[in-house]
């Protein structure tokens, strides 16, 4: 080693090391430096996608007027999902983040982005299957069949829901995606919540059951049943304990879709609640069991009140008897 | 004129929208920036980590403009040095004292002072201390990976081979990686200290 290195050595050797900021002031500004970046740059892509679609218009206008064919090619629209339920005021994100506010939106196409105001909430039947759920304050963008990006706000999904609820495939669905800033959460056959909050600093992803893929933008975590997985900066993913019910998730079923219960038996109903309530379903005994498969519904139609309130409805017609106990809905004769 | 290539090429790539070119912009600069304004504004953590975020955020609406006759790093510093006495003004907390010695135009150096007796004048006291933050500053300005390893070898004494499973590189590759950050290093130092002596001299008869 020369005298130099060894003197440059001793040198470095007495200086500190230099100060950095924390983690979590580093993540929160890497998210508004982000926030600028995509605005900068997504302007730029679109001038520069309007300057090569006018000078492609251009030649092109150039072409069809020399041989004077015009033909006009379909707007391939693709549908990700149907509204079942909604309640409060929704709105269509538009150019420059305009809320555009709509009474009568059916068909949800791939590229919109929508917005629930507080005190709303949307159910959707997704269109390759699964039932989807926002709450109020939440704000997603449908970016494909498969995909959403969560702004803010909560989304549960349910990949395999009751086959009584209409017009939902409860046969389970593929792949599913929530994108969201701080990662990316994925489906792995399950009933999940995910939640960012407004300020973007935190995933929250409860699972209710099955587990669920975590791509966090520096963790991955697969989360299963019965935890809360929160995403904050560069911080380890922090589990907690989620028991599937309660508080957390009484919007779910708040917005519940509709259900048909015509020719339906007292059991599967029973099991659509617990799913929806986050309960498993306990019998007395098995006669009890039989005497609900055998208890068939009719003259009741399409049922929009929520599993909370059918529940309460549909024992007044049936000799069976329900009642809470934590986690369970414990069914009895009632004698 | 020297044109900075790699620079110009992340920058493109940045404008393009390409994840990794941001993160890689962002993880490169702000802690450096971070620094660069936490020695301008008294040490007070909160407006250094405003401040840099305000550089970065007012480089990304300029970007277009930057023409790489500049390092980038060097060009957000000037953003920076802009920002922190718009903030200091901002605040009221304008400050005419505090002369960095690596903002001067002409800095000299003095290396060879860092062998300083252990009775030292106050003015000695304060040209060492000064020394030794150069060699931060200077650790940032060199390419990232360069201060990174010098800072992981001598200043937290971790081994060639600890350095070599962090950046998922070869000992040798360290090694050779240690020498180049080493010639950079007293290349970048001397040339920040270059002057020192004068101009403090200066400052004494001003």
């Amino acid at each position: 080693m020369s005298n130099s290195d060894e003197s440059l050595e001793q040198l470095l050797s007495k200086a500190a090391p230099r100060p950095v900021p924390d983690d979590a002031a580093t993540a929160a500004v890497r998210e508004v430096v982000r926030d600028e970046w995509r605005v900068v740059s997504g302007q730029r892509r679109r001038r520069k996608t309007w300057l090569s679609l006018a000078a492609a218009a251009t030649i092109l206008i150039a072409v069809f007027s020399i041989t004077s064919t015009f033909r006009v090619s379909e707007v391939e629209l693709i549908r990700v999902a149907e509204i079942q339920r909604s309640f409060g005021a929704v709105f269509i994100v538009g150019e420059q983040s305009v809320l555009i506010p709509v009474d009568d939106l059916k068909t949800i196409h791939a590229g919109q982005t929508i917005r629930t105001d507080r005190n709303a909430g949307i159910a959707l039947a997704w269109a390759n299957g699964g039932s989807v759920r926002f709450d109020a304050n939440t704000t997603v963008e449908f970016r494909g069949e498969n995909s959403i990006y969560l702004h803010d706000g909560k989304v549960y999904f349910d990949s395999t829901p009751s086959e009584l609820i209409a017009e939902v495939d409860g046969a389970g669905i593929g792949d599913f995606e929530i994108e969201t800033r701080q990662g990316r959460v994925t489906h792995v056959g399950t009933q999940f919540m995910t939640e960012v909050d407004s300020k973007n600093e935190k995933l929250l992803v409860s699972v209710r059951e099955g587990r669920v893929a975590v791509a966090g933008r520096y963790h991955p975590y697969t989360a299963v049943r019965g935890e809360q997985v929160v995403f904050s900066g560069r911080q380890p993913p922090l589990v907690l304990n989620d028991p599937g019910y309660g508080e957390n998730w009484s919007w779910v079923a708040r917005i519940s879709p509709a259900i048909n219960t015509d020719g339906k038996s007292a059991y599967h109903f029973l099991h659509w609640a617990g799913r929806e309530l986050g309960r498993k379903i306990e019998f007395s005994d098995e006669a009890v069991e039989r005497m609900a498969r055998t208890d068939f519904m009719m003259g009741m139609g399409r049922l929009e009140k929520g599993p909370v309130e059918a529940l309460r409805l549909r024992e007044a017609t049936t000799k069976l008897e329900w009642r809470y106990k934590e986690g369970t809905i414990y069914v009895s004769n009632g004698e | 004129m020297a044109v900075y290539l790699d620079d110009k090429r992340l920058v493109k790539q940045i404008l393009a929208g390409k994840e990794e070119a941001f993160d890689r912009f962002f993880e490169e600069n702000f802690a450096r920036l971070y620094r660069f304004a936490l020695v301008r504004l008294s040490d007070d953590p909160d407006a250094a980590r405003e401040v840099a975020q305000l550089v970065l955020t007012r480089a990304l609406q300029k970007l277009h403009t930057y023409r790489a006759e500049s390092a980038l790093f060097t060009w957000l510093c000037a953003i920076c040095r802009n920002e922190t006495s718009d903030w200091l003004a901002k605040q009221g907390r304008y400050r005419e004292h505090i002369i960095l010695v690596e903002d001067f135009p002409e800095v000299q150096a003095v290396v060879d002072s860092l062998q300083i007796p252990e009775q030292m004048s106050p003015e000695h006291h304060y040209r060492r201390v000064e020394l030794l933050r150069l060699i931060q500053v200077t650790l940032d300005k060199l390419p990232p990976k360069y201060g990174d390893v010098l800072e992981w070898k001598y200043i937290e004494g971790h081994s060639v081979k600890e350095i070599s499973g962090r950046l998922k590189i070869g000992d040798e590759a360290t090694q050779s990686l240690l020498a180049r950050a080493k010639r950079a290093f007293a290349e970048v130092y001397t040339t920040l200290t270059e002057g020192l002596d004068q101009q403090w001299s200066e400052i004494r008869q001003s």
